[in-house]
């Protein structure tokens, strides 16, 4: 396996674990610097090329089963929130230090708030970013399936078996059948 | 191009190895193939040359990559103004937007830095003067609004809160300048500007505004009747 792939399935291990764009990002980066299969040696160039696809795959796989269905992007996070009327009647600001508010059950109540706010900002970010990288894992993939395989039988059938080894859509399954069946053997 | 923007590049004369002075080309090594995406640097870069190199020719395209240079606010449409009758409060719910507004940001997060309120007057009563902001990063939208630039997908509360005191009020003042700071997802921070927010109560004790990177409240009075956002 070369490093790439290597750096690539631990960025992806790590991303699965910890929903962390920026590991996913770095999966695709490694994934970009694999020579293509022609340049295998070790391992053969059609081993090089099934090694190489079923990665993208994954990579494909794990970006596609992170996408909230629900998720809307109209629905906004607040980033800031005003907390409770103090007993002495000092009303603090938004965004105050919620140390600032003496009374406890005040406190624990503006708190929850916060907790609240920040956790549907960090979903909001993710699905965010999720769909922003999208395309580029979209148009490695494409791209790689489109130039390494043909509409040969041979070829067909180990897109088939890839493509059952891996969780995706069923669109993105066909869509994914459909590019090497433009591409005659010959070309 | 603003940072962090994508475009997708197309060599009509079939598989290309492409080459960019700047930014990131999403394309399997050996940099070959008819089509990129090419992502615009994290940081200004005038100009990045994209080159492309097959069917025995070359082909170039240069991008000019900016920064967000400034930061404007809108008050959020159909929302209110946050009041206390009889005291000297006021507020608004806003959207943030980064300028220039002929580039995107989309590929942007931003955060602002804790400071100090500088209080006069009656606001010089407030117990806690600090501006804690969120810690998580804002994400920015494709949308791009002439005058504002590109807008973000959060919504801001600029409420100056109240102290435990009774009128008559000190005419005065609660102004943070706050820094607003940017880096495309995943890079490092840099800051766009400090943005002022301010909450004043006028010199007649009376009238109340707040404002925001451009956005502000119509003047209410301390006697209006309470009203939330």
């Amino acid at each position: 396996m070369s490093g790439e792939i290597d750096q690539a399935t631990a960025k992806l291990s790590e991303f699965e674990k910890a929903k962390s764009i920026d590991q996913l990002q770095q999966a695709v980066e490694a994934m970009e610097r694999v020579l293509h299969p022609g340049a295998a040696t070790a391992t053969g160039v059609a081993a090089a090329r099934q090694q190489q696809a079923r990665m993208w795959l994954r990579l494909l796989a794990a970006m596609e089963q992170s996408l909230d269905p629900k998720f809307d992007p109209d629905d906004v996070p607040e980033v800031k929130a005003i907390p409770p009327l103090s007993r002495e009647g000092e009303q603090l600001h938004a965004m105050a230090d919620a140390r600032a508010i003496r009374d406890p059950a005040a406190r624990a109540q503006h708190e929850k708030i916060l907790k609240t706010n920040r956790e549907k900002a960090e979903r909001y970010r993710f699905q965010t970013r999720l769909r922003r990288i999208e395309p580029h894992i979209w148009a490695d993939v494409e791209g790689y399936f489109g130039r390494f395989y043909t509409s040969s039988r041979a070829d067909r059938k180990e897109v088939d078996g890839l493509l059952k080894s891996v969780t995706l859509s069923a669109a993105r399954k066909e869509k994914l059948r459909a590019i090497p069946a433009k591409k005659q053997p010959s070309e | 191009m603003g940072v962090g923007e994508e475009v997708t590049l197309t060599f009509s004369g079939g598989l290309a190895t492409w080459n960019a002075t700047a930014g990131k080309l999403s394309v399997q090594a050996p940099n070959t193939a008819d089509h990129v995406i090419w992502t615009a640097p994290d940081r200004a870069a005038s100009p990045v040359t994209i080159t492309a190199t097959g069917a025995g020719c070359t082909a170039t395209v240069s991008f000019n990559v900016v920064e967000p240079s400034g930061v404007r606010q809108q008050r959020n449409p159909g929302t209110g103004i946050k009041h206390t009758v009889n005291k000297p409060d006021s507020g608004m719910k806003s959207t943030s937007y980064y300028l220039p507004d002929d580039v995107c940001f989309y590929n942007i997060e931003t955060l602002e830095d804790e400071v100090n309120a500088v209080d006069t007057g009656v606001y010089a009563l407030m117990t806690d003067k600090g501006h804690h902001p969120s810690t998580t990063p804002s994400t920015c939208s494709m949308t791009v609004v002439a005058g504002l630039g590109t807008k973000e997908n959060a919504t801001d509360t600029v409420y100056s809160g109240y102290p435990a005191a009774s009128p008559p009020y000190a005419p005065g003042s609660r102004t943070f300048n706050i820094p607003t700071k940017f880096c495309v997802a995943g890079g490092a921070w840099k800051q766009i500007e400090l943005v002022v927010q301010q909450h004043v109560l006028a010199n007649d004790g009376a009238s109340l505004t707040s404002s925001k990177a451009g956005a502000s409240t119509p003047t209410i009075k301390v006697a209006d009747p309470t009203s939330n956002f």
